[in-house]
């Protein structure tokens, strides 16, 4: 034995003499250390290489997860969720609604639709289509009108009619005979009023073109 | 002096550009500073994708026809004759019906495709085919009387219009005899010329399990080689026969023959930039569509989205700016998966394609754009 060795023992003898009643305390957790230590060791008996590596790799896939958890984006997320509690919990449960009733997988279709969509535009294309909306507003803000809308069905309705009754062949002397007819006098009365019309628009339009 | 704008071809291509250059151009067609003339060996103007609904009784091929009168503004000029020959240093036209050239300052071909079977040995005379009005129609009545036996969709010739309508006939076929309850009595099998079940990649390994949940036999790297209509079997370059009862080809495909012939490109497709669509080997010659060799799908979506890219370098030419606009590979193709159900790509040069999930909205939706092509012809959508 060193004279080192025998110098450490020395002191520790000297600290045992000095605290005996610290000193017991410590003998009575030993035992309960080593209690441990011995379910530890059956544990250890019991195991197999693969029951480690399995242990083993469970412990590191917990640990990677919750560091994995702990990025920036998730605390982030759980701020936000702590923050929107309430409104998250009104969306979820109309999240929920919209399951129970099949209508969630008609939103997932309508947005593969709508993915479609965005997907098939481009600019020219939306240009173009804005036109052709812009002129057909236009022209349904014109036709909307209640003497424009009028005139239109009266039209129309005389056009259909026509085309269900089979044309004949008319000239000068049919015409003249036809003049006689009370509906054509009339119809051709709405007629001049729709040329006087047009041509008092044309005009002013002209004029206004030309003051340009 | 008038600049005079030709465009040969009435297709998809052909005609949305005649319709955009009528607006885009409306000032100087209004001041007869420049002509566009509209050349086709019809008059009508036909929407090919109709056909693939043909031989399920769905559609008639009819429903792709409409006058190209009808459709193209009144401020082009339509005329119905063939080009016999392009000489691109005199920039000028021959025809069959004319004795005197067409003089042009601009070229766009729009020419598209046309179908080569020949190149197969037993091909024509032993196989169907839904890429022609004709080929549509007997295919259907031969389909509607096929109640049990081998049916076999092979992709012969690559590339070809429309590169999903293989697999979205195989699907419908699939579907559509399922419906009928005959799959049981029909076996069906798929080829395709490389390593997997499409040419782009991230669209093969979409359809791949598809195909395999509905135990559809999958053959790739298979070239055919040739067919043998009275033993019904076909043979393929890698030494592979299949039998058939009933073989769908998508046979090969071919641009027209004066392409190569005025040194504009092999096999009737015009070597273009990629982005400008300008000929590589000529000037003021443009090719966009089925013509243009961009490495773009040859599809209907494909010449949609690049006239604009045309309409607008022309332009900028005949005012004497500096062209700016490029195409960027835009395509979009929808896929039928089914009789009720579609599904979508869309990519471009720089993206690929990530089809959804299949749903009966985008069959819808596809229907509804077939119904409502006529407003693209018109250059309205």
């Amino acid at each position: 034995m060193s004279e080192e060795l025998t110098d450490e023992r020395a002191e520790l003898e000297a600290a045992i003499a000095e605290n005996p009643e610290e000193v017991a305390e410590f003998v009575r957790r030993l035992d309960a250390v080593n209690e441990l230590l011995d379910v530890l060791a059956l544990g250890e008996g019991a195991l197999t290489d693969e029951m480690v590596r399995d242990v083993a790799g469970t412990t590191a896939t917990l640990a990677e997860s919750a560091d994995g958890i702990a990025t920036e984006e998730t605390v982030g997320l759980a701020e936000t969720v702590g923050e929107n509690g309430a409104e998250l919990e009104d969306a979820l449960e109309s999240l929920l609604t919209l399951q129970r009733t099949g209508a969630l997988d008609e939103l997932v279709e309508l947005g593969g639709v709508a993915s479609l969509l965005t997907s098939a535009l481009d600019d020219e294309m939306v240009t173009s289509l804005a036109g052709t909306g812009t002129s057909l507003g236009e022209l349904a803000d014109t036709a909307t009108e209640e003497d424009t809308h009028d005139g239109l069905e009266t039209m129309l309705e005389g056009v259909a009619a026509a085309e269900a009754e089979t044309p004949e062949q008319v000239g000068p002397l049919g015409l003249l005979g036809a003049a006689r007819d009370p509906d054509v006098q009339y119809g051709l009365g709405y007629l001049l009023s729709i040329a006087r019309a047009i041509g008092r628009e044309r005009t002013e339009t002209g004029a206004a073109e030309t003051t340009q | 002096m008038t600049e005079h704008v030709v465009i040969v071809g009435g297709g998809v291509g052909g005609s949305v550009l005649a319709n955009d250059l009528a607006d885009r151009l409306a000032p100087e067609l209004e001041d007869g500073d420049v002509r566009v003339t509209l050349l086709n060996d019809s008059p009508e103007h036909v929407y090919k994708p109709v056909w693939l609904y043909v031989p399920f009784g769905q559609s008639e091929v009819d429903d792709g026809r409409r006058p190209l009168a009808d459709l193209i503004d009144s401020r082009i000029e339509i005329r119905i004759d063939r080009v016999t020959d392009i000489d691109t240093d005199a920039k000028t036209l021959g025809c069959r019906d004319s004795d005197r050239p067409i003089e042009y300052d601009h070229l766009v071909l729009a020419t598209g495709v046309t179908l080569a079977p020949e190149v197969v040995p037993g091909l024509e005379e032993g196989g169907h085919n839904y890429y022609s009005e004709a080929g549509a129609e007997a295919l259907r009545e031969e389909l509607l009387s096929f109640t049990e036996g081998h049916l076999v969709l092979s992709v012969v010739g690559s590339p070809h219009m429309c590169p999903v309508a293989p697999l979205e006939f195989t699907f419908m076929a699939d579907d559509w005899l399922r419906e009928r309850g005959l799959r049981e009595d029909v076996e069906i099998t798929y080829t395709y010329p490389v390593g997997r079940v499409h040419g782009t990649p991230p669209i093969a390994e979409w359809a791949r399990p598809v195909l395999d949940d509905r135990d559809i036999n999958v053959e790739t790297f298979f070239n055919a080689e040739s067919v043998d209509p009275e033993a019904k079997t076909m043979t393929s370059m890698e030494g592979t026969e299949l039998d058939y009862d009933l073989l769908v080809s998508i046979p090969p495909h071919r641009g027209i023959d004066v392409i190569e012939e005025a040194g504009l490109g092999e096999k009737g497709w015009v070597d273009v930039d990629n982005h400008t669509l300008e000929a590589e080997t000529a000037e003021d010659v443009y090719a966009l569509g089925d013509t243009a060799d961009t490495g773009a799908p040859k599809s209907g979506s494909v010449a949609h989205y690049q006239v604009s890219t045309v309409g607008q370098r022309l332009t900028s030419r005949i005012r004497g700016r500096p062209p700016t606009a490029t195409y960027d590979g835009k395509t979009l193709c929808f896929i039928e998966t089914g009789m009720d159900e579609a599904t979508f790509v869309a990519f471009d040069y720089e993206n690929a394609p990530s089809p959804p999930p299949p749903s009966e909205k985008i069959h819808w939706s596809k229907l509804a754009y077939n119904e409502s092509y006529w407003l693209t012809a018109r250059g309205l959508l």
